[in-house]
């Protein structure tokens, strides 16, 4: 089988999520990455390390920002030239504009959030969740260049070996300009939510701190440092519930839940989160989950794999000291 | 100025899924609209209030399932029309971006059409970005503020860890975000008149593309493992003692 990957950056590096797509490709057969711009030098190199063969390095201009259209324009006919059987990409939101748009171009099958690959012959098989992951539907995809994308974390990332070298194309970016980019501003450093291997996630008790009796924006925001501090430890990312989010303590792109991120880390700790079904949704699929919660009666324990009834305040500044000590 | 919100039903988050047979069924579980539609109906709402713009609720679905659409009336639309297909599960994103994009320029004069960033039961999250595709139109997308002026609209994309501001005209297609503002709810009487508004019919094979269902081929539903392990509770006199337990656990798991 012919594959193709599309692989992110993210400071000249090739992001965990992409570097998973690659290793899923490889299992499948020959692959070649196509990877964009500038950032490509060193990452292309890391590319054949993880296993491409080929590598088509996207020429955008200086600083160019993604905009799905202008990056389909160039990627689809280079796809129409190479006819690969299938293209992979990581779920971000950027690839599945681009995903998208050149389903249309190739007139191509295509699944997002995928989270299981098979063949069966020479039919491919995917299997994605749906009802926010109360369900899976397996699809076998149907004739043309195949197009999925794979959810962060659901494939392993294949070993960077010592290999860096191998044939590299040059992809042209057309001259068309649908989208024009005229700012933008980048949350410092920090883990990305939905590949983190740890996510600290606070809920509405974040609010509520027995020593701030009744300054809930203040609590909130001790609260918000106690999930960072413990984030940093373990480097994982911080989320939170809905609650947190709508009253402004978050970004939304923070939020974990049905409107919010479906993320499955190796360790998710819910402080303050009392559980609705929407926040249980976004979270259950996590490895290992550990409630804080002063209530012993809330639902969150009921998908808790570690229950803890206490004040997160002094739970949470404990944990911390703790694992300092022990990860030394 | 017309703009177009697409709009889906779905069950609720609450409902129970049961597998049985292959066929997954929710008991009498209620349709709601899509929740990530609500800002998209939001969107368009705050666009009418400020630019006088008329917005038309726009869905997919078997005939007489109108329930997301009389919910987007409800909330202001100003009127709704359903595309009908026999059979929604034969119908891949694709399938579903060509015929949205065939109802839009049957509807004519359009400048904007608006999504939800993806739906809640397949959440696929794409038919956005290829119906400007169909169209030829722009794309902006996870949009949480919009600003028209003249022709050209200035917006705010907020991607997973950057936001950008972005620059580009009409006609577009726009995917919100949650950035947008709270969905407005329903007053007593948007909700009588939804009840009795007519709702515009066009069968999808009036509109050409007719879903085929040959791209993607249902295999097999499955139901996620079961969690077998019921919470363990730690337990202690101290913060420190409850702290230093979990730790231990999470090394007993090696976790860590």
């Amino acid at each position: 089988m012919k594959c193709m990957v599309y692989l992110e950056t993210l400071g000249g590096k090739i992001t965990p999520p992409s570097a998973e797509a690659l290793g899923a490709a490889k299992q499948l057969g020959e692959t070649m990455a196509v990877i964009s711009g500038l950032s490509a030098s060193s990452a292309t190199g890391d590319a054949f390390g993880y296993g491409a063969t080929a590598v088509a390095v996207l020429n955008t201009l200086q600083n160019e920002e993604f905009v799905a259209e202008h990056f389909c324009e160039a990627i689809a006919p280079f796809i129409r030239d190479q006819k690969p059987d299938l293209v992979l990409f990581p779920n971000s939101f950027e690839c599945r504009e681009l995903a998208g748009m050149l389903s249309v171009d190739l007139d191509s099958p295509i699944a997002t959030d995928v989270v299981r690959i098979e063949t069966r012959g020479e039919t491919i098989l995917v299997e994605r969740p749906i009802y926010e992951g109360k369900a899976f539907e397996k699809i076998a995809l149907g004739e043309g260049i195949k197009l999925v994308t794979l959810r962060a974390r659901a494939f392993n990332q294949p070993e960077l070996s010592a290999a860096s070298n191998g044939t590299i194309f040059g992809i042209d970016m057309a001259a068309k300009r649908m989208v024009e980019v005229l700012a933008k501003s980048e949350a410092q450093g920090g883990v990305s939510l939905s590949s983190a291997k740890v996510v600290i996630s606070g809920g509405r008790g974040i609010t509520n701190c027995k020593q701030l009796a009744g300054d809930e924006t203040a609590s909130a925001k001790r609260g918000l440092i106690l999930l960072e501090e413990l984030a940093e430890t373990m480097g994982g990312a911080v989320a939170g519930s809905r609650a947190i989010v709508d009253a402004g303590y978050l970004p939304y792109s923070h939020q974990v839940g049905q409107t919010g991120k479906l993320v499955s880390p190796d360790v998710y700790i819910a402080a303050g989160i009392s559980g609705s079904i929407q926040h249980i949704v976004g979270m259950r699929s996590s490895k290992l989950i550990i409630a804080v919660n002063k209530d012993p009666e809330a639902p969150i324990f009921e998908v808790a794999d570690l229950g803890v009834v206490a004040d997160l305040f002094e739970y949470l500044p404990a944990l911390n000291e703790d694992l300092k000590k022990k990860l030394g | 100025m017309k703009i177009i919100v697409c709009v889906k039903q779905v069950v609720d988050s609450e409902a129970t899924i049961h597998l049985a047979q292959d066929t997954i069924s929710w008991g009498d579980s209620p349709f709601i609209l899509n929740p990530f539609d609500e800002y998209a109906v939001e969107a368009g709402l705050k666009l009418k209030d400020l630019h006088n713009a008329e917005v038309i609720a726009l869905g997919i679905g078997k005939p007489g399932e109108t329930d997301a659409l009389r919910r987007a009336l409800a909330m202001g639309a100003d009127s709704a029309m359903q595309i009908t297909v026999e059979d929604p599960s034969k119908m891949d994103t694709l399938s579903a971006a060509r015929l949205v994009s065939a109802a839009i320029e049957k509807i004519g004069d359009v400048q904007l059409v608006l999504f939800g960033r993806q739906s809640l039961d397949s959440g696929s999250g794409i038919v956005a970005a290829q119906t400007a595709r169909t169209l030829g139109w722009p794309l902006l997308g996870y949009i949480g503020k919009i600003d028209l002026e003249g022709d050209s609209i200035m917006a705010e994309r907020f991607l997973e860890e950057k936001k950008l501001t972005i620059k580009s005209h009409m006609p577009a297609a726009i995917s919100v975000v949650q950035s947008i503002g709270e969905p407005r709810y329903p007053s007593f009487i948007g909700i009588k008149r939804a009840q009795k508004a007519e709702i515009q019919v066009m069968p999808a094979a009036e509109l050409g593309n007719y879903p085929d269902g040959s791209r993607l081929l249902h295999d097999s539903f499955a139901l996620p493992l079961k969690k077998t392990t019921t919470c363990e509770f730690i337990t202690g006199d101290s913060s420190s003692e409850l702290a230093e337990k979990t730790v231990q656990k999470m090394m007993e798991r090696k976790i860590l």
